[in-house]
């Protein structure tokens, strides 16, 4: 879900960029202690990040008539952890903008807020604890990509509703008018997304089962 | 698979200076995103298109296809905010029952940023299509972003065209083979490409890695900046052009 290049008015765009900013730095700093201890991740780091801009630069087919894109998002923060997924996505978006022109470089902060910051936590989160409760790794990929995309659309509903509140009703009006139009095509293309990235962990644990144990992906969920 | 790119390091301008382009377009955006009136972002709109399309000789075709998605998004905004945005009735239409009244405010208001909105996209275009992105790391440099950051862009950037090769090949293969035929057999071809994918490009990263290494890599990629300044003239005529456009927005009543 990108907001359009222009679309949010200046004061909320800057808004966002404040938001996100913090987050983003703090990822850097943890990018920069992983790379510290394990120099060998930044290429592989790197294989990431373009995985997600090639995933979402190929055309789904499309399922409701609208063309979406999986973001891939979500397999980042499962494999690397929120933090530094939103390094990935920040550097994913910017160049969505220029290769692409999905996003634009004024809405980069409030499109980093809703696809690499909320996206990837609830991923994060929705991942760590189906693991706690024993569901199986397929299944709780599916869960975590799947309500990191809802995640993400709920959020850019709300950007837009902040910015554009409805005269009679304000915020929620409006909220509910974005979330109603979001949701015609987000709520199966978030299953649809949750299926594919399960399925591409299937692939991936079939083939090289080593890389995702490095990851601690598939290795029991031990308490932190 | 037409990436943005592609023309950015193939055009009329695409040996200009970097900085001159960079400036033109972000100051442009900045002006557009800023104004209040409906007239500054058309006028944008059609300035920037002549200056891609006439100037920097980018396909129009190409340049109207890519256009299509702002343009289709915008006609939504519009048609939400009009009828769900304003309190100042205008005209009503029935529908299935429902009445749903259009509003002058709610049509005057999602018309400024519909305009806004095609205004910066034009803007955005300009600099993806006429500037490489070799040039904009440059930029990220100068504005002192963490040495990290730009490097693991500059890694990202190579892997995407590595890898848009190799998935571009395995699709073909793929549907030659009948890989997308429905939409229980897209969702499978797609997650096999992906997952393929993922696993190749570790490999040829652990593999490029390796060759790094072999050749005293420490963690940094040192490259050549040639970074000419940018003429007075221009800078001139930029900050002129500027102006006219605040002068306009400032003069024009909303």
């Amino acid at each position: 879900m990108h907001i359009m290049e222009g679309f949010l008015p200046p004061m909320w765009a800057a808004f966002w960029f404040a938001i996100s900013l913090p987050v983003v730095v703090y990822g850097i700093i943890k990018l920069n202690k992983l790379i510290k201890e394990k120099p060998q991740t930044k290429s592989l780091l790197a294989v990431a990040g373009a995985f997600a801009f090639v995933l979402s630069a190929l055309k789904l087919p499309s399922v409701t008539g609208s063309c979406s894109h999986p973001t891939g998002t979500g397999l980042g923060a499962i494999c690397f952890g929120p933090a530094i997924a939103s390094v990935l996505a920040t550097i994913v978006l910017l160049f969505q903008a220029l290769f692409l022109a999905h996003g634009g470089l004024t809405t980069l902060g409030a499109n980093v807020f809703s696809m690499g910051i909320v996206g990837p936590v609830v991923a994060y989160i929705v991942f760590k604890t189906c693991r706690k409760v024993n569901l199986g790794v397929l299944i709780a990929v599916f869960f975590a990509a799947a309500l990191g995309n809802w995640a993400t659309y709920v959020t850019t509903s709300i950007q837009l509703a902040l910015a554009f509140p409805a005269i009679d009703g304000g915020f929620m009006e409006s909220f509910k008018i974005f979330a109603t139009i979001f949701a015609i095509t987000q709520i199966p293309l978030a299953i649809f997304e949750g299926l594919l990235t399960a399925l591409i962990m299937k692939y991936i644990i079939q083939v090289r089962g080593d890389i995702t144990d490095q990851l601690n992906v598939t290795t029991k969920a031990v308490s932190s | 698979m037409q990436l943005l790119e592609d023309y950015a390091v193939n055009n009329n301008l695409s040996n200009a200076s970097g900085k001159s382009k960079m400036l033109f377009s972000c100051m442009t955006l900045l002006v557009c995103v800023f104004s209040t009136s409906i007239i500054v972002p058309l006028l944008i709109f059609v300035i920037m298109i002549i200056v891609t399309v006439g100037w920097a000789r980018i396909p129009l075709k190409f340049y109207i296809k890519l256009l299509l998605a702002p343009i289709g998004f915008g006609l939504i905004a519009l048609i939400a905010m009009t009828f769900f945005f304003g309190i100042e009735p205008w005209f009503s239409i029935d529908i299935f029952g429902f009445t749903l009244t259009a509003t002058k405010d709610g049509f005057s208001r999602a018309l400024i940023s519909t305009g806004r909105m095609l205004g910066s996209v034009t803007c955005l275009l300009f600099l993806a299509l006429t500037t490489p992105m070799a040039d904009i790391f440059v930029l990220l440099h100068k504005l002192h972003l963490p040495a990290v950051f730009i490097e693991l862009s500059m890694l990202i950037y190579r892997n995407i065209f590595v890898m848009l090769q190799e998935a571009l090949r395995m699709e073909y293969a793929q549907k030659m083979r009948l890989g997308y035929s429905d939409i229980s057999g897209s969702i499978h071809a797609l997650s096999m490409l992906a997952g393929n994918l993922f696993i190749r490009s570790w490999d040829s990263a652990e593999r490029t890695l390796i060759a790094m290494d072999s050749r005293c890599y420490d963690g940094t990629i040192r490259v050549l900046v040639e970074d000419p300044p940018v003429s007075k003239t221009f800078l001139f005529g930029l900050v002129g052009f500027e102006l006219v456009l605040i002068y306009l927005n400032i003069i024009i009543p909303v």
